[in-house]
């Protein structure tokens, strides 16, 4: 018996899982394949991990992320500790490099005095409505079918022509003033545009909820008028709003002339905006007692007329609501995400989730009303298989955030006592565990002297409270802290996790693997690292999962069935070819990935009894004989044989006949080396001019075929 | 040519490392094959971790300070004391370990009543176990007398039991209890043994345990040395022994430095104590680290607990086993209260070759010289080590939490534990005294409990949960119990540390594979392993250690070749190929997880020396008249078509006739692209039609005979 072994190696064509394609591998868009000149430096895994570090900028945490496009993601930071004009950090993340870059600061003040921003969240929302043009070379630009005015949009915004498509914009100019809803004015170089010019305005603000305990410091602060460009090493003031709207400032958004919302834990928006005059922005108060009650505000409210010279308004409040009693006051930051999960007590219905009395609490935002009382469920905090499996201190964690594509909340520590985190689907019957558990202190350093790049890039939480911000299955973690040794931020891919893998579709796919004439599959096998790091600093990879099908591949409808851990297939599995399928555990105890170098198939090969050897000069395709050499004995009687013919430009098995009873073709023996060919029978060898044959009765003329005959 | 694999699925014959044989795989004295009924029962790797739960026994005691003892090649002993809250009696628990199957068995207890009144809280514990086969025995009854025998000379206790026919321990077949020890030569027994003959030889196990206490009653708490238990005293209802006033009687005497000054003494404020090395049936010195009601410095008392109590036994009290104590002596803060201590040899650094003391405090582990424990001296410590991570101070984070010091034993090195706090790691190291940084941190600390109501989809794991752990070690088998007074904390494991990768070259703790034919080897291509890549289900999945993998194709049959490391993609590329290769596995057990991996199969996948897969043997091309042997071009490369190469082979005999290149060539190569209507010269361009074939016509081979030919890639 031969065994023979069909490999991928992943340094081969690569396409998108959205795409099918047999002939190469797919990935799911939180993969990657590497390619370098060594074979190790070829393979396949979830997206690298990222790693920035803050420890030389200044201690910022509560990071806000936008999705930019298939390479960028966008992450705004605030400055934590207490002070005046806080600064907001711009970091840009490439997906496809794993690279960080930090881009500039701006300075954020409005009211002059010290202050803690507890909740941050930067939105960029973007304006293509109708059409641009210019009279010639100019630094007006005119509108048609445009509200720009009435949409509230910014001066200090930016602009960029050709495309309605922020991909698709070579070049953007920062806009002067928006004169009318048609016209506007940019400030720098002049542009001429024809009628009907395609156009894309960025309309960047960042909103935070502070707290300095007073009404002075309360509310929210929305600064407005921004573009990527403001930010810069030598950190941009920018300055209070004043009593004009929309332009580049800091706008204080009050709930009343004098502030009540004095205890903002943290600030959760609407995931979109309703219109260009509506977006929501809520706020978990906390109250001594304890007590909470919840702020509502539009933070797209036009203010002119309302401002206060130092940019303060209470047009945009909205609601706020009764004060209620809790046991445990809600966390103090980074508290709160407005979403909408595809489960639980009430799907799709978007709902403001926090953290407060020791477990997560939700209200769906409809019920958010002034004057009124509000929670609608909770969930307390319990690890999977419960608290008899593993400890978990409902204190530690510190906050919430929506996986995303996972369809999962993220419940993150802080840490305490190397606590862990939690993924889990929203249970409101009090009584179901969580979904997952993840993370684990290794208290590895990845500070500057430490070296970034000579430990292996995993994330731990090394014993602080993390902070996050999920877009598009990456997930983005601070460490939050003011040991300096400690201050990184961590990119993730964590919707790549096999939990939801059915749904979110982040797998990798191989290409259909040829197994031709396999007449047993026997095991699979891959070959990945292990672990990653080496000697003090090696760390064991989180693990993968395997499915295999052997139908459908070509059109993509075969069912997936799972590989067993020790790769073996069950008895009898055979097929001429095979395709393989990944899915990774992102979420997972050291968020480090394996590297897969190749997948194979070890089967058995349809061969001919080692007893017997295809004579070629007795063969006769003419006359469709087909005859072996009895090379050795089998030490008993021959075993009921059989013959399979293959055709040789498909190798399709064009039939299988046997020496017990015959269909399509007869069988003889010789004794004399083929001199003399008599009825076949099952006497062993004799002699070393003993021969078999099979003459084929049912075989099409034309065609080239391969024969093998072995032991049924 | 086409890819094969060569298979090793652990399931077959099995033998030892020290034992060389190409034929079964050979395990390291700590590895294991498993077996079972499922496919996934068939694996070799590290003993699998063992784990038993002491404060669930029927007893339920919250139990620590492991001493294990080696009992044969299946089973160790482990005793445990308490570390519940402080109580008049103190209970010793003994658990069996089954090497290998890797099971606990929980034999039973046994409950100690101290001389000195006040609830008792136990901060050290060791156990003696010593085996006295001097001179013959004869016995009539309940009475045995012995010939060459110095049983009260010696000091044998009453309650140990013995063993008769043989002096090996581990033959013994039936076991009975020292009831008496009347003189030299005469004893009573506890049952009937019949009539043994004069000069029967004999063993008598002789067990004695050391608890060292503080104490609610201030001044009542000291050093317990209780004698006479035996293994059969252990059992699941308990048995409970009193303080013994009589010279070698069973039970408990406290051991006092010092009558006078009351009936205390003055080592009262004990931290922890380690046993020195069995001099003689008269001598075994303990030593008991002890704070002195100072925050900043330690001394230690010695103790022989071998010597006569008689002289000044007194109400189960006596001074006669104190020796000395030393002055306090200044130590680096913070002190640790309890398990601190032990008495070790290792081979390397500033203590290399000297018995030494180590202790901790929580930011530096301390050597004395035992030569330097001398009476009064105020400078016993020899040196310290100080507190730096595997890479140093920018790789791991100072901790500062020291809990205990241990003997990792087989590997020379020290296992230095933390309190857990926050899930600070331990350390496995050398001792320096240079400030290098240590050698490993290992575990994490996951939260995960292992108690018997845990989800049952877990696998037991060495989390940290923020718990020290205490441990003793025993010939690579380190047993750690999670010194905590809960029932979800207090776990007792069995792991094998010293199976650790980094001394496989010492330990030869390694697996290697029977020799793999890999036959028709044209050259090799990949090394590949099936491995569960962690253990426990989904989502109580742990990622486990990795192992590394050397292979050799030379000097197999005589065990002399040279073990080559498998890269980290299983590449053998620019390996020609052989008949045969053997693979060698290591596995790393100081990590994180501390899980160990295991290994289901091993193959080497290579490529044959079968005729190319773009070309199929055509016959009706073929000729016996002309012995030209003829492929069809079956599938295009996608290219130049590379060299290839004819062998032509004796199909009776095996052996090489041909072996010719397309280029260079000795017979004659050609080529047809109508069906072999017309042959041309060969060419390189590739496949352009159904009707293309090659053949080739060797320069001569012989007539008559039979013979098979393969075209491959050069």
């Amino acid at each position: 018996m031969i065994y023979k072994y069909t490999e991928h190696i992943f340094d081969k064509e690569i396409g998108s899982i959205t795409s099918y394609d047999s002939n190469i591998t797919l990935l799911g868009s939180l993969f990657t394949q590497e390619s370098g000149t060594h074979e190790s430096n070829c393979f396949v895994s979830p997206l690298r991990i990222g790693i920035a570090r803050y420890e030389h900028i200044f201690y910022q945490s509560l990071p806000s992320a936008i999705y930019y496009d298939e390479t960028e993601d966008w992450i705004f930071q605030a400055e934590l500790t207490a002070g005046v004009n806080r600064r907001i950090s711009f970091w840009k993340y490439n997906k496809k490099t794993f690279e960080w870059s930090h881009r500039g600061v701006i300075k954020t003040g409005v009211v002059g005095i010290i202050e803690t921003v507890r909740g941050l969240r930067a939105v960029l929302d973007e304006y293509v409505s109708g059409s641009v043009s210019s009279n010639g070379s100019s630094l007006t630009i005119y509108g048609t079918d445009t509200q720009w005015q009435s949409s509230n949009l910014c001066s200090g915004n930016r602009i960029g022509f050709g495309s309605n498509t922020r991909t698709g914009i070579d070049r953007w100019y920062e806009i002067a003033s928006i004169d009318s809803d048609s016209q506007i004015t940019l400030s720098g170089d002049n542009v001429s545009l024809s009628s009907g010019t395609p156009y894309v305005i960025q309309d960047l603000r960042i909103v935070m909820s502070c707290f300095g305990g007073v009404s002075i410091s309360g509310g929210i602060f929305v600064a407005k008028g921004l573009r990527p460009e403001l930010f810069t090493p030598i950190e941009t003031q920018i300055p209070s709003g004043g009593t004009t709207d929309n332009q580049t400032g800091v706008y204080w958004l009050k709930d009343a002339p004098t502030v009540s919302n004095t205890g903002a834990c943290g600030c959760a928006i609407d995931v979109s905006k309703t219109d260009w005059n509506t977006h929501y922005v809520y706020v978990v108060n906390s109250i001594t007692g304890p007590k909470t009650n919840l702020y509502k505000y539009n933070i797209r409210q036009n203010l002119n007329g309302t401002l206060e010279s130092n940019g303060g308004s209470t047009a945009s409040h909205v609601l706020t609501t009764a004060t209620q009693e809790v046991q445990y006051a809600p966390n103090a930051y980074g508290n709160g995400i407005i979403t909408s999960l595809n489960h639980g007590p009430e799907p799709l219905e978007p709902s403001l989730y926090y953290i407060a009395n020791r477990g997560l609490q939700r209200i769906n935002v409809k019920r958010i009303k002034n004057n009124a009382n509000w929670t609608d469920d909770a969930m307390s905090f319990k690890p999977p298989g419960g608290t008899q499996t593993f400890y978990l201190d409902p204190r530690y964690i510190n906050t919430v955030d929506d996986s995303g594509i996972l369809d999962k909340l993220i419940l993150m520590s802080t840490h305490a006592n190397s606590s862990r985190s939690l993924v889990s689907k929203y249970y409101s019957d009090g009584g179901k565990n969580a979904d997952g558990i993840f993370e684990a202190c290794t208290f590895m350093l990845h500070n500057n002297s430490g070296g970034v790049d000579r430990l292996p890039k995993i994330y731990n939480p090394v014993n602080v409270s993390t902070y996050i911000s999920i877009i598009q299955g990456m997930m983005y973690v601070n460490r939050t802290t003011t040991i300096t040794t400690y201050q990184q931020m961590f990119a993730i891919p964590i919707g790549a996790d096999w939990l939801s893998a059915e749904q979110t579709n982040q797998r990798i796919i191989t290409p259909k693997l040829y197994t031709e004439r396999c007449k047993e599959f026997q095991r699979v096998y891959v070959n990945n690292n292990q672990s990653m790091g080496t000697g003090v600093s090696e760390y064991p990879t989180d693990p993968y999962r395997i499915y295999y099908r052997i139908h459908g591949i070509d059109n993509n409808t075969g069912k997936w069935i799972p590989v067993p851990v020790n790769g073996i297939f069950n008895d009898g599995v055979n097929s001429e070819s095979i395709q393989f399928m990944l899915e990774f555990k992102t979420l997972g105890m050291f968020m480090n990935y394996p590297k897969i170098y190749s997948l194979g198939i070890a089967y058995v090969h349809d061969e001919s009894d080692d007893n017997l050897l295809y004579s070629q000069t007795k063969s006769d395709p003419n006359t469709k004989e087909y005859v072996w050499w009895f090379k050795s004995a089998y030490g008993t009687i021959v075993p009921e044989l059989e013959i399979k013919i293959y055709d040789q430009k498909t190798d399709a098995i064009i039939f299988i006949d046997s020496s017990a009873s015959s269909l399509y073709g007869n069988w003889y023996k010789s004794i004399d080396s083929g001199a003399t060919w008599n009825t076949y029978d099952d006497t062993d060898l004799t002699n070393t001019t003993t021969y078999l044959k099979y003459s084929a009765t049912a075989l099409y003329d034309n065609i080239q075929t391969t024969a093998i005959l072995y032991t049924k | 040519m086409s890819t094969r694999i060569a298979e090793h699925v652990f399931n077959g014959a099995t033998g030892s490392i020290s034992a060389y044989s190409t034929s079964a795989t050979l395990l390291g004295t700590l590895m294991r094959q498993g077996s079972g009924a499922n496919t996934t029962d068939y694996w070799v790797g590290p003993m699998p971790i063992g784990i038993a739960r002491p404060s669930e026994t029927a007893i339920g005691v919250y139990s620590g300070y492991p001493q294990p003892f080696h009992y044969d090649d299946t089973t160790d002993w482990i005793f445990l004391n308490e570390i519940s809250t402080a109580s008049i009696v103190r209970r010793i628990m003994l658990f069996e370990y089954n090497k290998k199957s890797s099971e606990f068995n929980w034999r039973g207890y046994v409950g100690l009543s101290f001389p000195l009144s006040g609830n008792n809280t136990v901060v050290g514990f060791r156990a003696s176990l010593e085996r006295y086969t001097t001179g013959t025995i004869s016995a009539n009854g309940i009475s045995a007398f012995g010939l060459g025998t110095s049983w009260i000379g010696d000091g044998l206790a009453e309650g140990s039991r013995i063993g008769f026919h043989t002096t090996d321990y581990a033959s013994v077949s039936s076991w009975f209890e020292i009831n008496t020890i009347k003189d030299d030569t005469q004893m009573i027994l506890n049952d009937d043994v019949g009539t043994i003959t004069s000069g029967t030889a004999y063993v008598i196990e002789d067990l004695r345990f050391v608890t060292v206490t503080t104490n609610s009653v201030v001044g009542n708490g000291g050093v317990y040395l209780t004698k006479g238990i035996n293994f059969n005293n252990f059992a699941v209802s308990g048995n409970f022994v009193e303080s013994s006033s009589k010279e070698n009687g069973k039970g408990t005497t406290v051991l006092l430095d010092n009558m006078a000054t009351g009936v205390t003494g003055t080592n009262n404020y004990a931290v922890g104590c380690a046993i020195g090395s069995f001099d003689s049936w008269n001598q075994q010195y303990l030593y008991v680290l002890d704070h002195g009601n100072t925050t900043t410095s330690h001394k230690i008392y010695k103790y022989n607990i071998r010597a006569s109590l008689s002289s000044t036994l007194n109400r189960s009290r006596s001074t006669d086993a104190f020796v000395l104590s030393t002055g306090l002596q200044a130590t680096l803060v913070t002190r640790v209260l309890n398990n601190n201590g032990i008495y070790a040899t290792f081979n390397h650094g500033p203590g290399n070759g000297i018995p030494s003391f180590y202790f901790v405090t929580t930011t530096r582990v301390y050597r004395a010289n035992i030569s330097d424990i001398t009476n009064g001296s105020t400078t016993w410590i020899s040196d310290m080590m100080v507190e730096i991570p595997p890479g140093g101070i920018t790789t791991y984070p100072l901790y500062n939490v020291f809990a205990s010091v241990d003997d990792a034993t087989n590997i020379d090195k020290l296992i230095i534990v933390t309190s857990g706090a926050g899930g600070a790691r331990s350390y496995i190291t050398s001792y320096n005294s240079i400030a290098d940084p240590f050698d490993h941190e290992f575990l994490i600390d996951t939260k995960q409990y292992d108690q018997s109501s845990s989800d049952s989809r877990t696998t037991p794991q060495l989390s940290i949960n923020a718990v020290p752990f205490h441990i003793g070690a025993l010939s690579g088998i380190s047993y750690l119990v999670r010194a905590n007074a809960s029932v979800a904390n207090n776990q007792l494991y069995a792991v094998p540390i010293s199976v650790d990768w980094t001394y496989a070259s010492i330990t030869n703790q390694r697996v290697i594979t029977p020799k793999i034919d890999t036959p028709n080897n044209n050259y090799y291509n990949r090394v590949h392993a099936s491995y569960p890549q962690y253990m426990g289900i989904p989502p109580f999945d742990i990622p486990v250690e990795p192992f590394r993998i050397y292979y050799r194709t030379l000097g197999i049959d005589d065990n002399t070749g040279t073990w080559n490391m498998v890269n980290v993609d299983g590449s053998l590329s620019g390996l020609q190929g052989s008949t045969s290769i053997q693979f060698m596995l290591e596995f790393k057990i100081i990590g994180s997880t501390c899980l160990p991996s295991r290994v289901y199969s091993l193959a080497v996948s290579y490529e044959d020396d079968s005729t190319d897969s773009h070309y199929q043997p055509s016959v009706s091309h073929s000729s016996t008249a002309t012995k030209a042997f003829a492929w069809r071009f079956s599938t295009a490369y996608g290219g130049t078509v590379p060299t290839m190469r004819v062998k032509l082979y004796d199909a009776v005999a095996g052996t090489l006739l041909v072996n010719d290149t397309s280029t260079g060539a000795t017979g004659s190569w050609e080529k047809s692209t109508d069906n072999g209507t017309v042959w041309g010269a060969y060419d390189t361009t590739d496949k352009t039609n159904d009707t293309t074939y090659i053949r080739y016509i060797p320069a001569s081979l012989s007539d008559d005979i039979k013979v098979k030919g393969i075209l491959l890639q050069a």
